[in-house]
């Protein structure tokens, strides 16, 4: 009786104790949540957390307890996202275009439960996180359907936020008409240039009629008010929900390649993650070099001696300066090492501007609509 | 021409502002250079060591074996000036091989120099920073020196290069002592006339410019021993040769006659735990002689955190990749012996 009374109360301190220590994860938690808000970073990073079930149930010695520990573990991981989730359901999230739009659904699936702000246009999406009326902006680098994405790359030179994500999305076309119209029946399809060319074989396989429209949102509205049963538009399988229409084919595109990036902008550059020693870290730098010959190709050589992979190097014209250029690059691998600060030093001797716009890593958003296994996360630390 | 043009290297002045050096350490050189200096103009009569590794081959290992020397600089300050040796170019008798950091940044990786010469140039900074030495390197390609001429105290125009006009013409544009090593045949003349060479101005062609050098009253022999027709080396370190070189100097009227004795190389028939022994012998010879003490103004010493020499991809830390080396203990002990000689 004795024993069980002594054992009783030590139960009761370690409970008190475990209760000190949980407020203490949780109060670190909340300063994660912090940091993320500030950086534009998800609640989720699944690589952490598999790191840190590995590492932590090393601590437990007795075999036996080390299922029912793990299951503890994960439990805690998971309130702790929910706490992170709710800390930044405040978190705005800038982007442009409609909803069902590219924009939206990459905005949607990277932060799930924050607040959404659709902006007219991707400069006033970039301005609002600037002056502080959203957290982050979620806005195209690379974008099949127009060369709009020209003004972001602009708005990077030239503004003050930082890339520390980037969102890699399928493109994915479907046939949408009214729910009960079959797909025998439709004659004509409308939607964005570039969507009825990216399904050009299919569409001219059943002999539709194509009519422009502005964006591929706006098509299926139209197919949804006009009530016509011959009529579908190319769109996301998201559209067919958000607008109550059904899906009357799927994956219509001519080649499965096809995949917009969006960036999303902060105000804080994120070095920490940066640091962590991931290979598959890439970064964005724009420059202007000096106008000399062999400037640029002194650049290039600079960062091909360091060992950086180049994918990408565009120009763009300079607004202040007729006959200006600046440069864009994009390369893979770390910068936030020894070797990647060095080659910053040097390129600054050579550059008049300089900017590391930030270093990220992809997320791939797969068809339904997840983030790909590989970067899906759970990070709540 | 085979040659292809792989990519335009950015102008020393370029690299200079990618790396520069602080004000804090332009004047440490400073001070390293006139106590230098003045040993070789007989100012001073404290014994010059230009001392480590055959090649550094890499950054870490250099930079600790240089903060040891710096420990036992300290102890030996009122009789001898160091000089770390940071050889960041090897010359190799066919040309194959490892040919030092500036080709080589990772000795198992192929050559970048472009990345290369970043790597030397931070090298040398953070030995003068870290550690407040300034040192010693090969001048085996003379253009590159533009790219370090801030940061080195002492240049050695090696054995296969002291007959090259472009050598003795840069030397001659200088202003830090330059020693030119006896050629590998052993004939003093050609170093001789290198360091008359040298000593004196010239109109050349230097990095694409015509230059004009006032000449380098601080270039002086060094003697590295030599290899007979048979292929063994012979020794020039003995108290005979320190008398012949002492009288050609006489013959010449060169200015600063001076001579660093190198202990490795043919001197030791690479037999690098010699090196001690040697050095004794050559202060042996300077105590006999009033002409060998104050034309003996220092020794080369080759040596490194660990004995002896591997293969590039030997894998031990602080070994020598290129020649073998005396390692830390024994050099310690041996410092301690030469000060308390002198």
């Amino acid at each position: 009786m004795d024993d069980l009374v002594k054992k009783r109360k030590e139960i009761e301190e370690i409970d008190k104790a475990m209760a000190d220590l949980f407020e203490k994860r949780m109060e670190a938690s909340a300063a994660i949540a912090a940091y993320k808000k500030e950086h534009g970073l998800p609640v989720r990073d699944a690589s952490r957390e598999k790191l840190l079930l590995e590492k932590n149930r090393q601590y437990i010695e007795d075999p036996d307890h080390e299922e029912y520990y793990v299951s503890f573990l994960k439990n805690i991981v998971d309130l702790s996202s929910r706490y992170q989730h709710r800390l930044l359901s405040g978190m705005k999230i800038a982007y442009s275009g409609v909803e069902g739009s590219f924009a939206y659904i990459a905005a949607k699936t990277m932060f799930r439960d924050e607040t959404l702000v659709c902006m007219s246009g991707f400069e006033k999406a970039y301005k609002s996180v600037e002056n502080g009326e959203c957290d982050c902006a979620v806005l195209p680098l690379e974008n099949n359907y127009a060369g709009e994405v020209n003004t972001v790359m602009d708005l990077a030179f030239s503004g003050d936020l930082f890339v520390n994500k980037v969102i890699e999305l399928p493109v994915r076309h479907c046939l949408l008409g009214l729910p009960g119209s079959r797909r025998e029946d439709i004659r004509s399809v409308i939607s964005h240039p570039q969507a009825l060319l990216q399904c050009s074989d299919y569409i001219s396989r059943h002999g539709y009629e194509t009519h422009e429209y502005g964006n591929t949102a706006l098509a299926a509205m139209n197919v949804k008010e006009r009530g016509d049963n011959t009529l579908a538009a190319v769109a996301s399988r998201e559209t067919a929900e958000l607008m109550g229409l059904s899906i009357l084919d799927d994956n219509i595109q001519d080649s499965s390649g096809n995949t917009t990036r969006f960036a999303v902008f902060s105000r804080a550059m994120d070095r920490n993650r940066a640091s962590s020693g991931r290979d598959e870290d890439s970064f964005i730098l724009v420059f202007t070099v000096k106008n000399e010959a062999g400037a640029l190709a002194q650049t290039l050589n600079i960062i091909g001696a360091h060992g950086y992979n180049m994918k990408s190097l565009r120009s763009r014209p300079m607004k202040e300066l007729l006959w200006s250029y600046y440069f864009f690059i994009e390369a893979e691998g770390n910068i936030n090492t020894q070797n990647g600060r060095d080659m910053i030093n040097e390129l600054s001797a050579i550059c008049a501007r300089l900017k590391l716009v930030g270093s990220y890593q992809t997320y791939i958003i797969g068809n339904n609509g997840s983030c790909s296994e590989d970067t899906e996360e759970n990070d709540e630390s | 021409m085979n040659l292809e043009f792989k990519r335009e290297l950015p102008s020393a002045r370029v690299v200079k502002e990618m790396y520069p050096l602080s004000e804090e350490s332009v004047a440490q050189k400073k001070k390293n250079d006139e106590a230098i200096q003045d040993i070789l103009v007989g100012r001073s009569d404290k014994f010059i060591l230009v001392i480590g590794p055959c090649s550094a081959d890499r950054s870490d290992a250099v930079l600790e074996y240089i903060t040891k020397l710096r420990e036992v600089q300290e102890k030996v300050k009122d009789k001898i000036v160091m000089i770390p040796r940071i050889y960041t170019n090897k010359p190799r008798t066919t040309g194959a091989g490892y040919k030092g950091m500036l080709h080589q940044p990772d000795p198992e990786s192929d050559p970048n120099i472009l990345k290369g010469i970043m790597e030397i140039r931070k090298l040398h900074i953070r030995a003068l920073e870290e550690t407040g030495f300034s040192s010693a390197d090969e001048m085996l390609y003379p253009e590159n020196h533009s790219y370090l001429s801030d940061v080195l105290s002492y240049v050695a125009v090696g054995a296969r290069s002291v007959e090259n006009q472009m050598h003795r013409l840069t030397s001659s544009g200088l202003d830090i002592p330059v020693g030119m090593k006896n050629p590998t045949g052993g004939m003093l003349s050609v170093m001789m006339n290198a360091i008359n060479a040298a000593q004196s101005s010239h109109t050349f062609e230097y990095s694409g410019w015509e230059v004009v050098s006032r000449g380098n009253l601080l270039a002086h022999a060094i003697l590295r021993g030599y290899s007979h027709k048979s292929g063994h080396s012979a020794p020039n370190y003995h108290y005979e040769d320190l008398v012949f070189l002492n009288e050609l100097y006489e013959k010449s009227g060169l200015k600063n006659p001076a001579v660093i004795v190198d202990t490795n190389h043919s001197n030791s028939g690479k037999q690098f735990d010699q090196q001690p022994r040697i050095a004794k012998e050559i202060i042996h010879s300077m105590m006999l002689s009033e002409d060998i003490r104050k034309l003996v103004k220092g020794l080369m010493v080759e040596s490194y955190l660990v004995d002896g020499s591997q293969k590039p991809d030997g894998g031990v830390y602080g070994q020598s990749i290129t020649d073998p080396c005396l390692g830390w203990e024994r050099t310690e002990k041996m410092i301690y012996e030469i000060a308390d000689l002198l």
